[in-house]
């Protein structure tokens, strides 16, 4: 039994019992994925509400199953890592107690501590990340299936981080695969929604701009369709970027004004891509004081929240436009160095950072 | 230029769709009915103004014929009637004689529920024919009109029969359990159970409705005290009757007619998804319950029943609509129920207490999202303590100002232990939205502290020599034990084991990898968790604090005992320290740890 077949069967027994407390707990996840744009804090406790009921109905798997979806709201819908590694190792651990031998949600768990690791320090934990990727290559079947969509975003997400960017675009391509062979559509443009954002990026570090247009076009369109606004915007800002570079200057402008507002209006952090359109835009127009003000935005919703490395990544680049814009302050590169102190491996950030002059 | 052409109608197809796809549940097919033989006795009295008209609606099922017959002594129809209104779908005799009574009789328009000229077609969703006997009060022969559901009717004289209509439904098997026994009497209370006109049952001489609302009676605050106790089957805590409220629109002002109450009950279930509801009626007609739109979001502890003429019913007056006369109702409502909240916590504040308290988890949690009512309520709420329900204005003032709070149901034992040593109760804040509130409280309020004592409670501690307990330091330095003099309390405590976070899980991850019980590919991730902790993930990752507050330590430490009683005594007080927390701790630790526990006193015994 695979986890949507026990899913639709515990449904039906829980409707047909007309248990109240047991069918709050079931409506627990669809009240939390609807929140997960608007209110990620109410999506968590939704999540959380229902772990608890789980609990308190004796109710493992349940535990189980809400535990893991607290983990996603974490990385996924409030993008705040601090503890998730410490909930992921102990979910997978509590796949060993006796009672959970059969959950058939094992995969799923351990998709969330490998996302977990991903968001945090993909340089520093490289190699299990690595060895945990290779083996649930074997483990997952090769069929449109939310695994394998999971552990394909994942290769995506790692390949990025590790700026590999034609791995990235070969992992993008067999996301899409997956998405035009599966039955159910649905859940195919959910997936594919995110997968024409990250195409984007990898298009923008080649300067492929006309291919770029045509990721972000199709992207926004899919996420329109499927109600992800997070991505919409993105998107919308990847086509902003496009525009700029085939010289329509003014519809450029107009696009990233509403990728703007989409933004402001939703509870949820702008994904990384986001911001690196819009950086991307700004640096375009040789426009370095908006530059930077984007990455100190981005640094504002992401400092402190256990992404070291990108947190890292985010001081160095912002210490190379402070000293381009002839700013930079020995405290700048303080703090930058301080997030590189909290990689397992900082010494190429030191390096980057020691190059740097201060004005 | 562009042709006009009209568009086209599959009548039978509009019947079938109208009739069987508009309303949501066959009950609502004898409320459309009820209504409009309760509008015909409107009608009449109005129109005829006879002094002694009595109105009444009479029920009657003949179960061997199928039938279901509604009869009312109203105004009845005329020939021209009949092909007017009963017969023109979406016009009603009904909707035109209240937009003439509108502006002269406001209160005799305001009577009238009809509005869409639709009811009628609800007939079919219960009939597989209908025949309608119908003899008006302005004269004229009585007259039967007949129809099977499709575009076709027969209309012919009948025998004389009293002034008023009846309509006979020859029911379709799916609307069968209208005749069952007590059926028709639920659907009479539940739609109709306010409607002025009395409705009989199979000929029982009291009617099935009780005809008054509990608003109106003769002490209206007791009627709906009472009316809540039986809808909601317990005492409510609080009622609020609801009266017209002025609104302010900038420009103008608006009067929300309103009638109907708020009741708060004795308690709810602590849920993010719990709602505050509303049953609507329109005209005293029941439209629906569980409306959960008119209450303010935060009011989540919050029922009652109201009455608004200014709500617009969708077609099937199963619902309402979101437009603008809704938002005036809220915010009337909205206005009502925070003056009335407002009053009490000035008038009863015993009673406010009750209320917050008796609700509090949902009060809690909305709280965290609605500042305004954060406001309201943080000084009132109360929370599960180690002494009892306190408030936080109670709890900080047995505290210094800071707030102390486990994660974990009532801490463990240590956890509490160390608060009380301190004199400080701690608060259970295992309930996931009260970490959030007290955070909230802390950042509001200048001056109080905010202490996590599962995680945080070295912050108990305070720092002492080692030279007081030299002897027992230089031991377990040489064991290699992690350890720590500190003074705390109580005294009579010798020594305790605080792990750091994240300890359990990197012990439990230890011990995992050494069993090998982790999924292959997982391993590699598992063991950069466990360097992570360093120390953590042996058995024994805690830190050992010596109490240097505590007589029996300190005499211990300046008599020199032997290398041998000191050992044994180190070694039980640190097992005794590693049970007495409670984590980090298999069952096979805690009978290592008694193991040595007692073979180390036996040491000391019977040396």
């Amino acid at each position: 039994m695979n986890l949507n077949d026990w899913l639709a069967s515990q449904a039906r027994d829980i409707a047909d019992s007309g248990d109240a407390d047991r069918l709050r707990m079931l409506g627990c996840y669809s009240r939390a994925f609807k929140l997960r744009e608007t209110d990620p804090d109410g999506a968590f406790a939704a999540f959380t509400e229902g772990r608890q009921l789980a609990q308190r109905l004796d109710e493992p798997w349940w535990a189980l199953y809400y535990e893991k979806y607290r983990i996603d709201a974490l990385i996924h819908f409030k993008r705040d890592y601090r503890q998730t590694i410490d909930m992921a190792v102990q979910l997978v651990l509590d796949l060993n107690k006796p009672g959970n031998a059969g959950y058939p949600g094992r995969v799923p768990c351990w998709d969330s501590l490998l996302a977990a690791y991903l968001g945090v320090d993909a340089e520093g934990y490289a190699e299990p990340i690595q060895e945990a990727i290779d083996t649930l290559e074997k483990e997952v079947p090769d069929c449109p299936d939310s695994e394998r969509y999971l552990l394909t975003a994942r290769k995506v997400v790692f390949a990025l981080e590790q700026e590999r960017y034609q791995d990235a675009y070969k992992h993008c391509m067999a996301e899409l695969k997956l998405a035009a062979d599966d039955d159910k559509q649905s859940r195919g443009a959910h997936y594919a929604a995110f997968v024409f954002c990250e195409l984007c990026q990898v298009g923008a570090t080649i300067e492929n701009w006309p291919q770029v247009a045509r990721w972000a076009k199709a992207g926004e369109e899919l996420s329109q369709a499927v109600g992800h606004q997070c991505e919409r915007a993105e998107a919308s800002a990847w086509q902003a970027v496009a525009a700029w570079h085939a010289g329509n200057r003014t519809e450029a402008a107009r696009i990233l004004q509403g990728a703007i507002a989409t933004t402001r209006s939703l509870g949820m952090p702008p994904n990384r891509g986001y911001y690196e359109a819009l950086i991307t835009y700004h640096l375009a127009a040789r426009d370095l004081e908006s530059a930077l003000r984007v990455r100190e935005d981005e640094l504002s919703t992401t400092q402190n929240r256990g992404r070291l490395l990108y947190e890292c990544r985010l001081h160095v680049e912002r210490c190379r436009l402070l000293s381009a814009l002839r700013r930079l302050r020995p405290a700048d590169l303080d703090a930058a160095r301080a997030a590189a102190g909290k990689l397992r491996k900082p010494q190429r950030y030191l390096d980057q950072l020691a190059a740097l002059r201060v004005s | 230029m562009t042709a006009k052409h009209r568009f086209g109608l599959h009548l039978p197809g509009l019947l079938k769709v109208l009739a069987e796809h508009l309303y949501g549940s066959r009950n609502v097919g004898v409320r459309e009915l009820l209504q409009n033989a309760h509008d015909s006795c409107v009608r009449r009295r109005i129109e005829e103004q006879g002094p002694r008209y009595r109105p009444r609606i009479d029920l009657t099922t003949d179960e061997r014929q199928q039938t279901l017959t509604i009869r009312d002594n109203g105004c009845g129809l005329t020939e021209e009637e009949i092909h007017t209104y009963l017969a023109t779908i979406g016009r009603g005799y009904t909707r035109e004689l209240r937009e003439l009574l509108g502006t002269d009789s406001p209160s005799e328009a305001g009577e009238l529920i009809g509005q869409f000229g639709l009811g009628f077609l609800s007939a079919f969703l219960l009939a597989r024919e209908v025949t309608v006997t119908t003899r008006s009060y302005k004269g004229g022969p009585t007259l039967r009109w007949s129809c099977s559901g499709d575009e076709h009717f027969g209309l012919a004289p009948a025998p004389d029969q009293p002034i008023g209509t009846s309509v006979e439904l020859q029911l379709k098997p799916a609307a069968a359990f209208l005749l069952e026994a007590g059926t028709l009497e639920d659907v009479v209370r539940n739609y109709a159970d306010f409607l002025p006109t009395p409705i009989h049952v199979e000929g029982d001489h009291a009617p099935a409705n009780c005809m008054l609302p509990p608003w109106e009676a003769d002490d209206p605050e007791e009627a709906c005290r009472a009316y809540a106790r039986r809808a909601g089957r317990s005492d409510p805590l609080w009622v609020l009757p609801l009266t017209d409220e002025k609104i302010n629109l900038g420009h103008d002002t608006l009067t929300v007619p309103l009638r109907g109450f708020l009741f708060v009950p004795p308690s709810s279930v602590a849920s993010v998804s719990e709602h505050g509801d509303l049953s609507i009626y329109i005209r005293r007609m029941f439209i629906c319950d569980r409306e959960r739109h008119l209450l303010p979001p935060w009011a989540r502890f919050v029922r009652g029943v109201i009455d608004c003429p200014v709500l617009q019913p969708t077609a099937s007056r199963e619902g309402i609509h979101q437009d603008d006369s809704f938002t005036s109702v809220r915010n009337a409502i909205e206005a009502q129920l925070t003056r009335g909240l407002r009053n009490l916590a000035r008038r009863d504040p015993d009673g406010w207490r009750r209320l917050v308290r008796a609700h509090a988890d949902l009060v809690v949690g909305w709280a965290v999202k609605d500042d305004g009512f954060f406001e309201s309520i943080k000084d009132v709420v109360p929370f599960r303590t180690t002494r009892g329900l306190l408030s936080l204005p109670e709890y900080l003032a047995c505290t210094n100002g800071t707030i102390y709070y486990v994660t974990r149901e009532l801490g463990s034992l240590q956890d509490q232990l160390l608060a009380e040593g301190r004199d400080l109760p701690a608060i259970d804040a295992s309930w996931f939205e009260v970490p959030t509130f007290l955070n909230k409280y802390a950042r509001q309020k200048p001056g109080v502290g905010l202490k996590r004592l599962d995680v945080e409670a070295d912050e108990l501690m305070r720092p002492a020599p080692e030279g007081d307990l030299a002897p027992l330091a230089a031991y377990c330095r040489a064991q290699g034990w992690r350890f720590k003099v500190a003074a705390f309390r109580p005294a009579e405590v010798p020594a305790l084991m605080l792990y750091p976070p994240g300890a359990e899980t990197a012990a439990g991850a230890g011990r995992a990898l050494r069993r090998k019980e982790v999924a292959g590919g997982l391993a590699g991730l598992i063991k950069a968790y466990v360097e992570d902790h360093p120390g953590a993930a042996d058995d024994h990752g805690g830190t050992l604090y010596l109490n240097a507050s505590c007589g029996v330590l300190r005499k211990l430490a300046q008599a020199s005992p032997s290398p041998e009683v000191l050992a044994a005594t180190l070694i039980m007080l640190r097992q005794l320290a590693r049970l007495f927390c409670g984590r980090a701790l298999t069952a096979a630790d805690a009978a290592a740890a008694f193991g040595d526990f007692t073979d180390n006193l036996e040491r000391i015994a019977l040396k």
